[in-house]
C-alpha cells in the first residue's frame, strides 16, 4: 500500500474533526429535544465512520490517480466514484432497513458534512486572502474596445 | 379507490427515486475529467503536485456530494416517504 501523502493526512484529519463534531452535535440536540435513543447513537456512528472512510478512500484515489496517465486516471476515478457511491447506498439501505438499530436521519446527515466542511474552509480562506483586484473595466472602455 | 391512491403514492416515490439517481452519473464523469487535467498539470509542473492534489481533493468532494444528495433523497423516497404519505392519506380519509 502506498504511503499516505501529508496533504491527504491533513485533509482527512480536518474532515474527521468536523464529522465528529457534527455527530456530537446531533447527540446533543436530540438529548435536549428528548428524542435521544440508542438508534441515534448507532446511526451517527455508522454515518460518521462511512463519511470519514469515504473521504479517506477518495483522497487515496486522487493521490494514486494524479500519478497515472490522463486516460487511465479518468477510468480509475469513474470506477472509484461508482464503487464508493454504491457503498454509501448500501450503508443507507442498511440503516433504512434496520430501523430498530439505526436512525436513518442520524446516518444520512454525517455523510453530507465533508462538503460543508470544505466549503466553509474555502470561504474562510477567500475572506483571509482575497484575490488581487483586477483592473476595473468600465462600460465605456468595453465600448471603446469594440469600436 | 384507496388501493389506487396508495399505488400512485408508491409509484410516484419510485419514479422520484429513479430521477434523483440521475444525479449519480454526472459527478463520476466530471471528476474523471478534472483528474485527467490535474495529471496533465502535474506532468508539466511536477513541483506543484501538493497544491494540485489539495485542489483536486476539494473539487472532488464538492462534485461528489451532488451525487450523494441524489442518493440520500432516493433512499428516503423509497424507505421513508411512502410510509409518511400513506399515513397522511389514511388520516385525511378518517
Amino acid at each position: 500500500m502506498a504511503k499516505m501523502d501529508p496533504v491527504v493526512k491533513r485533509e482527512t484529519e480536518y474532515v474527521a474533526l468536523w464529522v465528529m463534531a457534527v455527530c456530537i452535535l446531533i447527540q446533543g440536540v436530540c438529548l435536549v429535544l428528548h428524542w435521544w435513543n440508542l438508534t441515534i447513537l448507532w446511526g451517527s456512528l455508522l454515518g460518521g465512520a462511512t463519511a470519514i472512510g469515504n473521504f479517506l478512500l477518495m483522497c487515496r484515489m486522487v493521490q494514486k490517480a494524479v500519478l497515472q496517465d490522463p486516460k487511465q486516471a479518468k477510468n480509475t476515478v469513474k470506477l472509484s466514484q461508482g464503487l464508493r457511491l454504491m457503498m454509501q447506498g448500501l450503508i443507507l439501505v442498511l440503516a433504512a432497513v434496520l430501523t430498530t438499530v439505526f436512525n436513518i436521519w442520524a446516518t444520512a446527515i454525517p455523510l453530507l458534512i465533508p462538503r460543508i466542511a470544505i466549503s466553509l474552509r474555502e470561504l474562510r480562506n477567500a475572506k483571509k486572502n482575497p484575490s488581487p483586484d483586477r483592473p476595473a473595466i468600465g462600460w465605456d472602455d468595453e465600448e471603446d474596445e469594440e469600436d | 379507490m384507496l388501493e389506487l391512491a396508495i399505488g400512485i403514492i408508491l409509484g410516484g416515490c419510485a419514479i422520484g427515486a429513479g430521477l434523483a439517481m440521475i444525479a449519480g452519473i454526472g459527478p463520476g464523469i466530471g471528476e474523471g475529467n478534472a483528474v485527467a487535467k490535474a495529471c496533465e498539470a502535474i506532468g508539466r509542473q511536477p513541483e506543484c503536485k501538493g497544491d494540485v492534489t489539495s485542489t483536486m481533493i476539494t473539487g472532488c468532494v464538492i462534485a461528489e456530494t451532488t451525487g450523494l444528495y441524489g442518493l440520500v433523497i432516493a433512499i428516503l423516497l423509497i424507505f421513508v416517504a411512502p410510509k409518511q404519505f400513506v399515513n397522511i392519506l389514511l388520516e385525511n380519509i378518517k
